[in-house]
């Protein structure tokens, strides 16, 4: 199990992506995280297409995935992560600011692992998103990384 | 002549040409009896009469011509006269008696029996069975009655004859009766047969056409009264069309009314569609807008905290402060916003009605608001609250805010009196009040109470975001209740909702 591989996170706010970073790094986890911008970049991401053609490191142990984005949008993503053979098996855990039953219910329809609703208050946030990463990344046992290209 | 059927009476003897008929013959029949009773008797006296002249002058000839024969005793003359009387068939007996009373000559007919004959008058006798005529005829010589004779004539051809004749009368009287009879029975046609055509017409009437009118050619009684049943007629025709045009007048009326009910009806259900679609484009709408006001407020929080993590040691005191006042309006903001989108999704959520104890339901949220009561005195009067229908969730954010703002604004108070209980219920619904001694408010301002956001403290005196009594007002007549309050400046308030007791419908 490679516990260093990296965690994925999905969102196109760059006030959010800064703040998420901030939160995950205030938790001294080990794990790189790497951001994109919106839905299309993280399949590239995960593919390993177009700008993302040689990533070197591992399929992410966790994603954290914004569910409101341009272009490809976070349930559009889901979908598509959830309907590969290989790809599903990586855990999604929904972050978004988004409290809407319907987004709630679709998104584990489409096989979310968590949804996790960003507070606004600031400590509340830090404590959630390090939760979630302590959890995700530390805590979870995370499945085979079949993807990796570097073989096991 | 005889068309009795179109409008024959049920009861044969009804009709009116057989009750004619019927009085008819039993007059003629009187008439009958009298004639056959009167006239043969008069008849008989007459004839009776005739005969006994004729008798009495056979007699006068036969006393006049025996007359000197009988005083010269001459029996072959008297024999000779007595033959040739004899040959009158009539003559049933004849006796000459001479003075010193002597039969002098007798013949006796078997049918004249001398015993029982009673007399007419001093010279006629006629006999018990009315047979024979009898006449008595002196005879006389020189002036000298010197005998009598008795003379008989038979009345058995006058019985005869008057039998006959009787037998004839009743013959005839029986022929004129039925030949009457059955001319009466036809001549009364005369009258049944206008009424009949009143009759047949006046049915074609009564099925609704109007049109038929009584043909009558007759001036008489039956033909005036043809006259006026189609005067009456008339008058029904006209009467009739004058209501049919007020009936489609009224139908006409009636329809326009149920129409433009329809029109309303459906103007309505528009209004209402309209007013539901808008009222759900609000909600949504205040549903996105807190959404997405979210977002950035977050960033404001998580940035303002970042720089008081970063920079507050390079800060002066001033601008400590100032990032202070920013962190707390927009925590605010935060309050705000969340307070909006529970409102908001309040209005979208079913209803699930059942019922609904609200002592338990006070007692619960009593036990939820102990540590933030712990230390004040507080003092709970709770009178019985009986249950009433209604979401439970719902009830429950009305109760711990009418509770919540009750501990809330009798915080400077050092006794707190909360009293909770319902008064003056009606068949079909409680109504259930929450007083306090707190701060109180102005009544002047009662109604503004219940709005969003408003608040008639400021925010430093009582926090809150002033949605609360909103809710509780949004629920509440949601449930078909109503929501109103009373209070004075410092001397408390109370906050009355009611509620159906029952499902409705």
């Amino acid at each position: 199990m490679n516990k260093l591989a990296p965690i994925l996170l999905v969102e196109d706010d760059p006030n959010d992506v800064e703040l998420t970073l901030t939160a995950l790094t205030e938790n001294n986890l080990a794990n790189k995280v790497v951001s994109v911008r919106d839905g299309e970049e993280a399949l590239d991401y995960l593919y390993q297409r177009g700008k993302y053609g040689a990533r070197p490191e591992a399929n992410p142990i966790v994603i954290l995935l914004d569910l409101k984005m341009p272009k490809v949008d976070g349930l559009e993503v889901l979908r598509q992560i959830k309907a590969d053979e290989k790809m599903k098996l990586i855990p999604v855990v929904i972050l978004t600011s988004s409290s809407m039953d319907k987004d709630l219910v679709e998104s584990y329809k489409l096989g979310a692992n968590a949804y996790v609703v960003k507070p606004v208050d600031f400590y509340n946030f830090i404590e959630a998103v390090k939760k979630v990463g302590v959890f995700w990344a530390l805590i979870n046992e995370a499945p085979p990384d079949v993807m990796n290209h570097q073989g096991e | 002549m005889f068309r009795f059927a179109i409008c024959h009476p049920k009861k044969w003897l009804s009709k009116i040409a057989v009750k004619i008929g019927i009085l008819f013959a039993l007059y003629f029949l009187l008439i009958a009896v009298f004639i056959l009773i009167f006239f043969p008797s008069r008849l008989k006296d007459q004839v009776i009469n005739a005969i006994s002249d004729k008798a009495q002058i056979i007699a006068g000839i036969i006393t006049a011509n025996i007359s000197q024969p009988l005083f010269e005793n001459n029996a072959k003359l008297i024999e000779q006269m007595f033959q040739s009387t004899r040959r009158y068939q009539d003559i049933v007996y004849f006796i000459i008696i001479n003075d010193s009373g002597r039969v002098v000559i007798e013949f006796n007919k078997p049918e004249a029996d001398r015993a029982d004959f009673a007399k007419v008058d001093n010279k006629n006798y006629i006999s018990q069975n009315g047979m024979v005529y009898k006449v008595m005829t002196p005879i006389f010589h020189n002036d000298r009655e010197i005998g009598q004779l008795y003379l008989g004539v038979s009345l058995k051809k006058l019985k005869t004859e008057i039998i006959q004749s009787r037998i004839m009368t009743a013959i005839v009287s029986f022929c004129i009766l039925v030949i009457s009879v059955i001319a009466v029975l036809g001549i009364s046609t005369v009258v049944t047969r206008p009424l009949c055509n009143i009759v047949n017409t006046l049915d074609k009437v009564t099925q609704g056409d109007f049109s038929q009118r009584v043909f009558t050619s007759s001036q008489d009684e039956v033909g005036i009264l043809a006259q006026k049943f189609n005067q009456m007629i008339e008058a029904l025709e006209n009467y009739t069309s004058e209501l049919k045009s007020e009936i489609s007048h009224r139908e006409n009326a009636e329809a326009e009314v149920r129409r433009l009910n329809e029109e309303l009806e459906q103007r309505v259900k528009e209004r209402t569609a309209q007013l539901e679609a808008s009222n759900k484009d609000l909600e949504a709408f205040a549903y996105s807008v807190s959404h997405d006001l979210r977002a950035p407020l977050r960033h404001v929080e998580g940035f303002v905290e970042l720089l008081k993590i970063h920079a507050s040691a390079g800060l002066d005191a001033n601008s400590q402060r100032f990032l202070n006042n920013i962190a707390d309006s927009s925590a605010r903001l935060g309050r705000l916003i969340d307070d909006l989108l529970a409102f908001a999704r309040m209005g979208k959520a079913e209803l699930v009605k059942r019922q609904v104890n609200l002592n338990q339901l006070v007692s619960d949220i009593q036990k939820e608001f102990e540590p933030e009561i712990k230390g004040r005195a507080i003092v709970w009067q709770i009178g019985e609250l009986s249950t009433v229908y209604g979401d439970p969730t719902l009830l429950r954010q009305v109760m711990a805010n009418l509770i919540a703002n009750a501990i809330k604004f009798t915080r400077p108070r050092q006794e707190t009196l909360i009293e909770i209980g319902s008064l003056n219920s009606s068949d079909n619904e409680n109504i259930v009040f929450v007083r306090d001694n707190g701060v109180g408010f102005n009544m002047k301002f009662g109604d503004k109470l219940f709005g969003v956001f408003q608040r008639l403290h400021s925010d430093d005196k009582f926090e809150g975001t002033g949605i609360g009594l909103a809710n509780v007002k949004r629920i509440i007549n949601r449930h078909g209740g109503k929501v109103w309050a009373e209070g004075k400046i410092n001397y408390g308030a109370t906050f009355f909702f009611s509620l159906p007791k029952y499902m409705k419908g």
